[in-house]
């Protein structure tokens, strides 16, 4: 059991935050996976499944998710408390497996199409997960020990890389949490998987939720006034990256490289003196936020993300549309719940609002 | 950032005059720079900033030299290309494990790098507690 924990872990974790969540359930992780899971396999210390189970459903709940949100009613979430217990669970391969990841035998036989394989429910809320294979394409660095004749290779090229498709797993959520106005519908997004196929995925949970006969969800909320919000709040997180366009006529997208008490766009010294060359407001539209906080010794480190295709809206008047935020990096609840908290109150949240 | 110290320091030193020479091009080239436009420094900042200084060995060993020494001026800092060709930074503890061991755990999918000191690309920072990656 712990191996196949180890190994949904290696799936949908980056090493960084694998590393957290190993070192929270009391295993003390080697040099990379290998080593770790020799380590643990030779190791006379008993480890703490349970613990890594529950924060493996924990990743799975709120890991990397496009999340979109859409205004709920108290009624509507006592509808929701009532129909959800009851929804039925799909017999399938990934059911069995949850909530570990599928092995790769299992992963080839599994239909793509979207399955309930749990009802979850905490402190934060309760929910249903959902299954989804789809094909990803990944690049590869290829030894070239791999080829006949590696010596020719070596002389040719410096690196050869190799591009293929990979099928991967996802798990989506439909969440009702206990304490906002809000339904949110969390489509997984690991690194690889684009926004067009998130939107899609974002429709097919939509049309899902529609066919339980309790809500008609109509477009969720747009969150694009949070973007100026959380770029005027020199308080509330780091800027990563923005993307702004000026009166002069430019498109500028800047990026801060480093992590460290200096890494601040807005603060950047480029930055600032661009905007006081200007002397004109830039219209922001695109923002990436991240905060880092300490808990038990351990770094958490989640990023929001809020990315308008262009700086103007259709229509006179009317701002970009943003209908989801990629919430990023989080390892557990703990740093999915703090952004979601700051997003809410950046953003409107009336249905009136709604996209 | 005063260098005057430090160029004294350097002329005392008993090092190879080829390589002193290249320490105090550097350290000219820092001149006049405060922590926050001396975070990120690479190998073409050196060669833009100094006249006649090429990358090479020479630089190299000069770099190395003023971020190990006792009285060092600069750190040394590193990042892998990600498969996207964005830059993942290795917090410095990464950094210098791997400069100590020679092994390296790729911070994204958590195996070991092949021949890390080929893949990693350094850049510079003054010394500071503000440039330290975390």
């Amino acid at each position: 059991m712990i191996f196949d924990t180890l190994n949904s872990m290696r799936k949908r974790l980056t090493w960084t935050n694998a590393r957290i969540m190993l070192l929270t359930a009391g295993c003390n992780p080697g040099r990379g996976w290998v080593k770790t899971i020799e380590k643990l396999q030779n190791s006379k210390q008993e480890i703490n499944i349970g613990s890594l189970q529950d924060a493996l459903i924990e990743h799975n709940l709120c890991g990397d998710k496009f999340t979109k949100l859409y205004p709920i009613t108290p009624q509507d979430r006592i509808a929701l408390q009532n129909k959800i217990p009851i929804i039925p669970i799909a017999d399938c391969l990934a059911t069995k497996s949850y909530p570990n990841a599928l092995n790769d035998d299992d992963l080839h036989q599994e239909s793509p199409e979207a399955n309930v394989v749990s009802i979850e429910s905490n402190e934060d809320g309760y929910g249903v997960v959902l299954s989804t294979i789809v094909s990803i394409k990944k690049r590869e660095e290829i030894d070239f020990e791999s080829f006949d004749d590696p010596s020719e290779m070596r002389e040719l090229f410096d690196e050869v890389i190799g591009m293929k498709f990979m099928k991967v797993q996802l798990f989506h959520v439909i969440w009702v949490p206990h304490h906002r106005n809000y339904l949110e519908v969390r489509v997984d997004f690991p690194r690889g998987l684009t926004e067009t196929l998130a939107h899609g995925y974002h429709s097919t949970l939509k049309k899902m939720i529609n066919s339980w006969g309790i809500i008609q969800l109509d477009k969720p909320v747009n969150l694009f006034p949070a973007v100026r919000r959380f770029y005027d709040d020199e308080n509330d997180g780091i800027i990563s990256e923005i993307s702004f366009a000026t009166t002069t006529g430019a498109i500028k997208n800047e990026k801060m490289l480093r992590r460290s008490k200096q890494s601040d766009q807005r603060k950047e010294l480029y930055h600032l003196a661009g905007k006081k060359g200007l002397g004109t407001e830039i219209a922001v539209y695109r923002i990436a936020v991240e905060w880092g906080f300490y808990e038990d010794n351990l770094t958490y480190a989640p990023v929001l993300s809020l990315a308008a295709s262009g700086p103007s809206g259709n229509k006179n008047g009317n701002d970009p549309i943003i209908s989801g935020a990629l919430i990023g990096n989080c390892v557990r609840a703990t740093d999915y719940e703090f952004v979601i908290e700051r997003l809410g109150k950046k953003s409107n949240m009336n249905s009136k609002d709604a996209v | 950032m005063n260098l005057d110290h430090t160029r004294t320091i350097l002329k005392s030193t008993r090092i190879n005059p080829d390589l002193l020479d290249v320490c105090l091009d550097v350290t000219n080239a820092l001149e006049g720079l405060d922590e926050e436009r001396g975070s990120f420094l690479t190998y073409s900042f050196f060669v833009n900033s100094v006249d006649n200084l090429k990358p090479g060995e020479k630089l190299l060993a000069a770099l190395n030299f003023l971020s190990t020494f006792e009285y060092a001026i600069l750190d040394a800092h590193a990042y892998l290309d990600g498969d996207r060709g964005e830059p993942i930074i290795l917090s410095d503890k990464t950094f210098h494990d791997m400069a100590k061991t020679g092994i390296l755990v790729h911070p994204d999918d958590g195996e070991i790098v092949k021949d890390p000191m080929s893949k990693v690309r350094l850049f510079f920072s003054l010394r500071s507690e503000e440039n330290l990656v975390e």
